[in-house]
C-alpha cells in the first residue's frame, strides 16, 4: 500500500497532481502503455524521498493487473480505483 | 488471472503484460547513474534495447526486483491452473510450430513463455502436464519440430537443474 506522499523535485512533463499521488498517475501511464510517460514520472521521482513509493506503486499496479488486467483500470467497478482515489 | 472463463488467453495476456513491465523497467524506469550491471544488460538484450550504438542505460534494479515480486505474487493469486497452462500453452506451440516466424522469433517466444515458469509455486504440475503432453505429441508424431523439442527440454533441465528430471527421455 502507497501511504507516504513524494516530495516533488521539480516540474516534468506530469503533472503536479500526479506528483502527489503516484499510483493514479502511474496507473494513468500504464493504462496508455506510455512508456515516455512513464520516464518522465520516474524523472520527477528520482532525486527524491518518492521514489520507493513510485516503486511500490508499480508493483501493486503490476500485481493487481494479474486480478484485473491494464485494460481494466478505468473500469469504475475496480475497488482499487477507489482505492487510488484515497491516496 | 482469476477470470476462468478466459483461461484460454491467460497466457498471452501474462506474456503481453510480462512484456509491458520489461519494457517499463528497462526503458522508462532508467537511472543514468547506476553503472549497467550483467543482469540489467541481459534485460535489455531481452527487451532488444542493444542498439548499434552500445548498451542501454541501466535500468532501475529496484523495479527490476518489484515487477519480479508482483509476478510471484501475481502467480499465487490462482493455484495450479497457471502452472497447467504454461504447459498447455507450450502444447500448442509445439504442435503448431514456428510457421511463419523465423527460428529467432520462435525461440525467443519459447523463451518468453519458460520464463513464466519460474514464478510458479507449481512446478510438479506443470512438470505432470509437460511430461504427458510431450509423450503423447513424440508417439502420435504431433511435434512439428524434433529440434525445437529438444531445446525445450534442454533449457527446463538447465533452468530447473535437478528439479525437471526427464527419466527414459533422451535430449
Amino acid at each position: 500500500m502507497v501511504r507516504s506522499r513524494p516530495h516533488a523535485c521539480g516540474a516534468g512533463e506530469v503533472g503536479s497532481a500526479d506528483v502527489r499521488a503516484p499510483l493514479p498517475a502511474l496507473a494513468q501511464k500504464v493504462e496508455a502503455k506510455d512508456l515516455a510517460g512513464l520516464g518522465a514520472l520516474y524523472g520527477m521521482f528520482l532525486h527524491s524521498d518518492g521514489l520507493g513509493a513510485l516503486r511500490t506503486a508499480f508493483k501493486d499496479l503490476m500485481q493487481a493487473s494479474f486480478l484485473y488486467g491494464v485494460e481494466s483500470f478505468s473500469n469504475v467497478d475496480v475497488p482499487l480505483r477507489n482505492w487510488w482515489r484515497t491516496l | 488471472m482469476k477470470d476462468s472463463e478466459h483461461d484460454d488467453e491467460m497466457i498471452s495476456n501474462l506474456l503481453d503484460l510480462k512484456s509491458l513491465g520489461d519494457d517499463a523497467v528497462a526503458r522508462a524506469f532508467v537511472d543514468s547513474r547506476e553503472a549497467s550491471s550483467p543482469a540489467l544488460s541481459a534485460l535489455a538484450a531481452r527487451t532488444s534495447l542493444v542498439t548499434d550504438a552500445g548498451p542501454a542505460p541501466a535500468a532501475d534494479r529496484e523495479f527490476m526486483y518489484a515487477l519480479r515480486d508482483a509476478f510471484q505474487v501475481g502467480f499465487k493469486a490462482r493455484r495450479v491452473k497457471p502452472a497447467e497452462m504454461i504447459a498447455k500453452y507450450l502444447d500448442r506451440a509445439m504442435r503448431k510450430g514456428q510457421k511463419s516466424a523465423s527460428d529467432a522469433e520462435f525461440d525467443s517466444l519459447l523463451d518468453r513463455v519458460l520464463v513464466l515458469y519460474r514464478f510458479t509455486d507449481d512446478k510438479d504440475v506443470f512438470r505432470t502436464f509437460y511430461h504427458r503432453m510431450l509423450a503423447k505429441r513424440l508417439l502420435l508424431a504431433r511435434s512439428a519440430s524434433d529440434d525445437f523439442e529438444k531445446d525445450v527440454l534442454k533449457k527446463l533441465k538447465e533452468r530447473t537443474w535437478l528439479a525437471f528430471v526427464l527419466t527414459g527421455i533422451r535430449t
